[in-house]
């Protein structure tokens, strides 16, 4: 596993990197929407991180207002980055 | 509109916009740009992990061009990146998820990694320090010393951060080294300074001194940063020296003084660091860090001393003497192809090997590179061209390159450990990739021998694949079983059992190869001990 990131800090896209180690997951949210978004935004994150197979590492994600299924996205590709295998091929059937 | 990276063709289209924001135009290494047809409109770059020169022209602005240029800039550098930048833009980056570090009235210090800065605190935290002294250290002097007891004496345990920005005349490793033999026994923690103080992000002027207007500014600024990391770290009074002589260092104790609670210590005569570096008077500095000062003589980084030290080491091993079998000043041992001149020649030409082993080492990630596999197998060449077509060295290359490689993260840390785990991919094979694969821990044991009994020791327990392939697994057990007796004998009759036992080798034809890269190993962890 190494770091990584996805996504851009365009407005509508939320940008998260990954960066392995310490113990457990932390996740580190940056939002303008963080007062009445952030708890939901980093559930998606964690719940998709999970899903992911990720468990030690720090996720910090700077969202410019991103829809939930750009959020979830994002993050898979963050986690397939960090283990090294290439999102393109899979991209299409996350987004849905 | 399309953002993409800058080329060399850019450069004057990006000159332009930087004057036209009112910025010098020094570009920096690596930029991005966001271009309306042809024309560039918004760029912004970086060196190394700091983010400068961003420029937007005037009728662009507000549109989010800076997150384009932002974005593509931290994908590329993959980690904590810092930003320099103007009062006026600090709201830009902080809504890009950038943490403010410190501002004045001209700069601010972002960085794009949160949660590095507060581990980094952390970090600080844990010492339970409440008091902080920072030193560049080049080098410690026993002005640093008197400075940092007068500031235990009033406050108990004092951090003392040594800057980490690799810019001064003596490398960091040498001045983290120095500061912490110095205070060795003393209620002080030693810790580099980390990415944020006197970085070069905060405080580049710092390291090519001036007393220009830029200078007071970057000293702001890192006041400013300082009494940040202070507070959040429950750091109470930083101790700092009369500056007499500096004038960028006194404006900086003033610029402190103004921003955090700060006691400044009388300095002790006429030490200074500077003084040092100019007369290298000896009396300047604590007598535990002349061997360390010694060891900054050799080359002009980390990699450039490990090199020469690691050269050193050969040269030693093969001037030890009595060596059975082996080329020493008494005689050629086993040898018929080579002498000692053949082997200080070859060292010679394998100093840029090491050192280059040394610094792809900064990369140590567990793993056995395919890049040192490589450069050892161009050290082969190059040994076989100055001996003019001898192996006198093929062993060290492997070993020695391998303890330079793993020594570079830590040097006078213990790296057996990193080599045991970046070895163990290897195919087991008796010899000298076994060795390897213990993390070299023969050699460790021995360092506290002396370096007759080092070579009996390493005789005695290595399986030597140079007497293997020369007499067999009788040879080999004879040599353990003759080395081993003699592990207890006291120094002057150890030296005649070697003198003897050189007899019996060379008469056998045999020669523990093996053994003399473990010695070269071992005289090049013992230099580091100075």
């Amino acid at each position: 596993m190494k770091a990584s990131c996805a996504g851009t800090l365009e407005s509508g896209d939320i940008r998260i990197e990954i960066i392995p180690g310490g113990q457990g997951m932390k996740v580190e949210l940056h939002s303008s929407v963080a007062n009445q978004f952030g708890h939901h935004i980093k559930s998606i994150l964690e719940a998709t991180a999970r899903q992911s197979g990720l468990d030690d590492c720090v996720i910090t994600a700077v969202d410019k207002g991103a829809l939930d299924c750009t959020i979830e996205a994002r993050m898979r590709t963050a986690a397939l980055r960090a283990f090294e295998a290439d999102p393109d091929f899979y991209s299409l059937e996350m987004i849905k | 509109m399309d953002a993409r990276r800058l080329l060399r063709s850019d450069i004057n289209q990006y000159k332009a916009l930087l004057i036209e924001a009112g910025l010098k135009d020094d570009c920096p290494s690596e930029a991005y740009g966001i271009f309306d047809e042809d024309r560039l409109v918004g760029a912004g770059g970086r060196d190394g992990n700091v983010l400068k020169g961003f420029a937007i022209s005037p009728s662009y602005r507000g549109e989010g061009l800076l997150a384009s240029i932002v974005g593509p800039l931290l994908d590329d550098l993959g980690q904590e990146a810092l930003v320099f930048t103007s009062p006026a833009s600090m709201q830009a980056f902080q809504s890009l998820g950038f943490l403010l570090l410190g501002s004045t009235d001209q700069a601010a210090l972002l960085t794009s990694r949160p949660h590095e800065y507060r581990r980094f605190i952390d970090t600080i935290k844990a010492q339970g320090a409440k008091a902080a002294v920072v030193a560049n250290a080049n080098p410690f002097t026993k002005g640093h010393l008197y400075l940092i007891t007068q500031a235990i004496k009033a406050e108990g345990r004092v951090l003392v951060l040594i800057v980490q920005a690799d810019r001064s005349a003596y490398p960091f490793f040498l001045r983290l080294e120095m500061a912490r033999r110095a205070l060795k026994g003393l209620d002080a923690i030693v810790m580099p300074s980390g990415p944020y103080i006197i970085s070069q992000a905060t405080f580049p002027t710092y390291f090519i001194k001036d007393d220009s207007l830029a200078s007071k500014a970057y000293a702001d600024l890192d006041a400013a940063v300082y009494s940040r990391i202070a507070h959040d770290a429950g750091i109470q009074m930083r101790y700092v020296g009369t500056e007499p002589f500096d004038k960028l260092t006194e404006y900086y104790n003033q610029a402190l003084c103004a921003r955090a609670a700060v006691t400044v210590i009388p300095r002790l005569g006429q030490i200074s660091a500077s003084s040092y570096r100019k007369t290298q008077d000896p009396e300047l500095v604590p007598s535990v860090n002349l061997g360390l000062l010694d060891l900054a003589r050799k080359g002009k980084d980390k990699a450039g001393i490990l090199g020469a030290l690691a050269r050193e080491a050969l040269e030693k091993e093969v001037m030890l003497t009595p060596k059975p079998g082996l080329v020493d000043q008494a005689n050629n041992g086993s040898h018929t192809d080579m002498d000692l001149e053949l082997f200080m020649k070859s060292a010679k030409a394998l100093q840029g090997y090491f050192e280059q082993c040394a610094r792809m080492g900064e990369d140590y990630d567990g793993t056995f590179p395919a890049k040192l596999r490589e450069a050892g197998i161009q050290a082969e060449e190059v040994m076989l061209k100055a001996t003019g077509g001898v192996n006198t060295h093929k062993g060290a290359i492997f070993s020695m390159g391998i303890l330079c490689y793993c020594l570079a993260q830590e040097p006078f840390g213990n790296p057996s450990q990193r080599i045991k785990l970046m070895c163990s991919s290897l195919q087991p094979r008796r010899g000298a990739v076994d060795m390897a694969r213990t993390g070299y821990s023969l050699v460790f044991q021995a360092l506290s021998l002396s370096p007759l009994r080092a070579l009996a020791f390493f005789m005695a327990g290595l399986d030597d694949a140079n007497i293997l392939r020369r007499g067999g697994e009788d040879s080999l057990a004879w040599t353990q079983k003759q080395a081993s007796s003699m592990l207890h004998l006291p120094e002057q009759d150890l030296k005649q059992a070697m003198e003897n036992l050189d007899q019996g080798m060379m008469k056998a034809g045999l020669s523990p190869g093996g053994s003399a890269d473990m010695m070269g190993l071992y005289y090049l962890l013992k230099s580091l001990e100075a």
